[in-house]
């Protein structure tokens, strides 16, 4: 009978063999995202401590959409996707803004929750003011996506939701729980566990990229990378 | 309500209100909106009331493409798009617009380009991942094999990794290896073809703009890399090319010469033949070695000026034929989201597939000036406001002296004329 590390690593030989780094096709990008994490690293502690992550944990979450942020270029259409959301109203929420790419449908599902989650609540104040009227709500919101420090925000919410909504599921790792979070991050955290597992599976990331990947491999490439980083002097 | 009685007031009272002309072009049923994605609106305007939109019903998620006032495509799909490509939007072409349909068999698809229908073809897709580019070249297979058209000719495509076409002409690879470099990428051991003529296996190089290869009336050119030295084979002709990995980023293949920017100029075969004497943003050369460049606002060739165009805010997408032909795009001061192609001396504008929203324009004179922003609801002009939204696209008309833009008002896409 094989023995089972025999076994895994003849499973496991071809996508160890050529199973391709995302930093090796978006060296440029994945660049991009370890000087944004130097950059921010002092507002990414602060939000990781908050709620009780680690700066790496919590940046590599959004660590891909950072990546490609310098590759989008909707900045011009980006207006007439904000004026649509304003004027026509939710069903008009589905793009994405700021460095972490965050969507205001998203955005919205998450103020949901977090009125929800009572013990969570008084942290996020940055909620539009529920007695403004919808239109100035909508576009209270878009201010904030343009905001690092409420992108940061909402992010912490994000964590939080999903740490209850993960409570009973035994990750086998940090990296598993990681690549859970981004997936969730990226494919919506209102999906059960065998979706998002299955999702795992999916490569569309970078939208607008010849080669794809998996959002939550790029995720972990990111995870790994940083904590194996040299300290700066 | 006492808002809508201050609103009328201030209308009625404002000397603009006479020069304001406001028309619904589309009003959206309560259950249906504009479909926008991840990007971009599916949404397409110009200052002649011309427009095409994409709407979807949110109850049944059909989808239909509105061109001109009429409906002109009805596609099906789900909450998050259309089971359809649809691009190439032409305003101004009775016909403008292409689509791709998929079937509930997603490998057979309808293709529309232009009017022109072709049913049931096998995994049909565009080239060109844009949607608001004029490219309708497409990929389909028949008999289990892979065809292209581009430009309405037909190559085999089949068994071809990469490929570049000339007419009659296809240079290709057959397999290859891919493999990272800092600089540039290299295909390795490719198996590389002309049309059915095996040309041998090469290490050939990719820089950012692609494989650095060309096929055209002199033949087939394409570099590659041997024992950490580059090279370059024009029609079977091997001459080696300078150590320098940056001549890479910026290198043209031309008839039988090569072309590369450094520092100090142009060089064409390892020889330095242009200066710029000035910030240069974009280059062409044709095979007789003339030289066009720009610094985006200027037009010279072979170092002399030859179009200044003071409305110019990019010029872009530069070409020479061998006649001397030039042709360019350039975007304007006076148009937010326009641009206009120059072929031959004849300028065709184009209104650019996407909207922008908001807008800042000034009239030729310069004694008007409109202004909007996605978070206000109304449009400045000369210091008033006018609207009740903001301004998705907006538009200075020189001959008629007015600003034209549109807005999304309460559901309804509205055309606003302002006579100054």
């Amino acid at each position: 009978m094989i023995n089972k590390p025999v076994f895994y690593f003849f499973l496991l030989f071809p996508i160890i063999l050529f199973s391709q780094k995302y930093e090796e096709f978006y060296s440029t990008e994945f660049d991009f995202g370890k000087v944004f994490y130097e950059k921010h690293h002092d507002d990414l502690m602060a939000s990781a401590n908050r709620i009780g992550e680690s700066p790496q944990f919590l940046f590599s979450i959004v660590a891909p959409e950072v990546s490609q942020f310098n590759s989008i270029q909707n900045a011009f259409e980006l207006n007439s996707l904000k004026i649509l959301y304003v004027q026509g109203g939710s069903g008009y929420g589905n793009f994405s803004v700021g460095f972490f790419q965050m969507k205001p449908s998203f955005v919205e599902t998450l103020e949901s929750k977090v009125k929800i989650y009572k013990d969570i609540r008084h942290v996020f104040s940055f909620i539009p003011d529920a007695t403004l009227n919808e239109k100035e709500q909508r576009k209270m919101r878009l201010y904030n996506l343009d905001s690092l420090q409420a992108q940061l925000k909402y992010l912490e919410a994000f964590c939080l939701i999903l740490k209850k909504k993960t409570v009973d599921i035994q990750f086998s790792s940090e990296q598993d729980r990681l690549k859970y979070f981004a997936t969730a991050y990226n494919s919506g955290f209102e999906l059960n566990k065998n979706k998002m597992y299955s999702m795992m599976d999916k490569t569309f990331f970078p939208h607008f990229g010849e080669n794809k990947f998996n959002y939550s491999d790029v995720s972990l490439e990111f995870y790994k990378t940083l904590f194996t980083r040299k300290k700066a002097p | 309500m006492r808002s809508y009685i201050f609103l009328f007031a201030f209308l009625i009272c404002n000397p603009l209100f006479s020069q304001l002309q406001r028309e619904v072009l589309y009003r959206l049923e309560p259950n249906e909106i504009v479909y926008q994605n991840e990007y971009t609106a599916l949404i397409s305007l110009d200052n002649t009331k011309k427009f095409s939109v994409l709407i979807r019903d949110t109850l049944s998620n059909k989808y239909r493409l509105v061109f001109n006032g009429k409906t002109v495509g009805n596609f099906t799909g789900n909450k998050w798009g259309p089971y359809a490509t649809i691009k190439s939007i032409d305003l101004n072409k009775p016909n403008g617009y292409s689509h791709i349909t998929y079937r509930e068999k997603l490998r057979d698809r309808d293709i529309n380009i232009e009017g022109k229908k072709i049913n049931n073809l096998e995994n049909g897709s565009f080239v060109s991942w844009y949607d608001n580019d004029q490219n309708n070249d497409y990929n389909y297979n028949l008999l289990g094999e892979r065809y292209l058209n581009k430009s309405g000719k037909t190559y085999s495509v089949e068994g071809k990794k990469q490929y570049a076409t000339n007419k009659n002409d296809i240079l290709w690879v057959s397999k290859y290896e891919y493999s990272y470099q800092p600089e540039y990428n290299i295909f390795r051991e490719s198996q590389l073809y002309l049309n059915s003529d095996f040309l041998g296996e090469f290490d050939l190089i990719k820089s950012r703009s692609g494989i650095l290869w060309n096929v055209d009336e002199s033949g087939y050119a394409f570099c590659y890399t041997q024992n950490d030295a580059n090279y370059i084979s024009f029609n079977g002709s091997v001459s080696r090319l300078r150590p320098d990995n940056r001549i890479l980023a910026d290198f043209k293949i031309t008839g039988n010469d090569y072309y590369f920017v450094l520092d100090d100029g142009l060089y064409k075969n390892d020889v330095l033949v242009q200066n710029f004497n000035t910030e240069m943003s974009e280059w062409a050369v044709n095979t007789k070695g003339d030289i066009l460049y720009t610094d985006g606002e200027n037009l010279y060739l072979n170092s002399l000026l030859v179009e200044q165009n003071h409305r110019a805010t990019f010029i872009r997408d530069l070409s020479i034929d061998n006649s001397g032909n030039l042709s360019y795009t350039y975007s304007s001061k006076e148009c937010s989201h326009c641009y206009f192609e120059v072929i031959n001396q004849n300028e065709k504008e184009y209104t650019s597939y996407r909207i922008y929203g908001g807008a800042e324009l000034s009239s030729t004179d310069g004694n008007h000036h409109l202004k909007s922003k996605w978070n206000y609801d109304y449009v400045v002009i000369d210091g008033a406001p006018c609207g009740n939204a903001p301004a998705l696209a907006a538009w200075y008309d020189s001959k008629k002296n007015c600003f034209y833009w549109n807005s999304f008002e309460n559901n309804e896409l509205v055309f606003y004329q302002f006579k100054l």
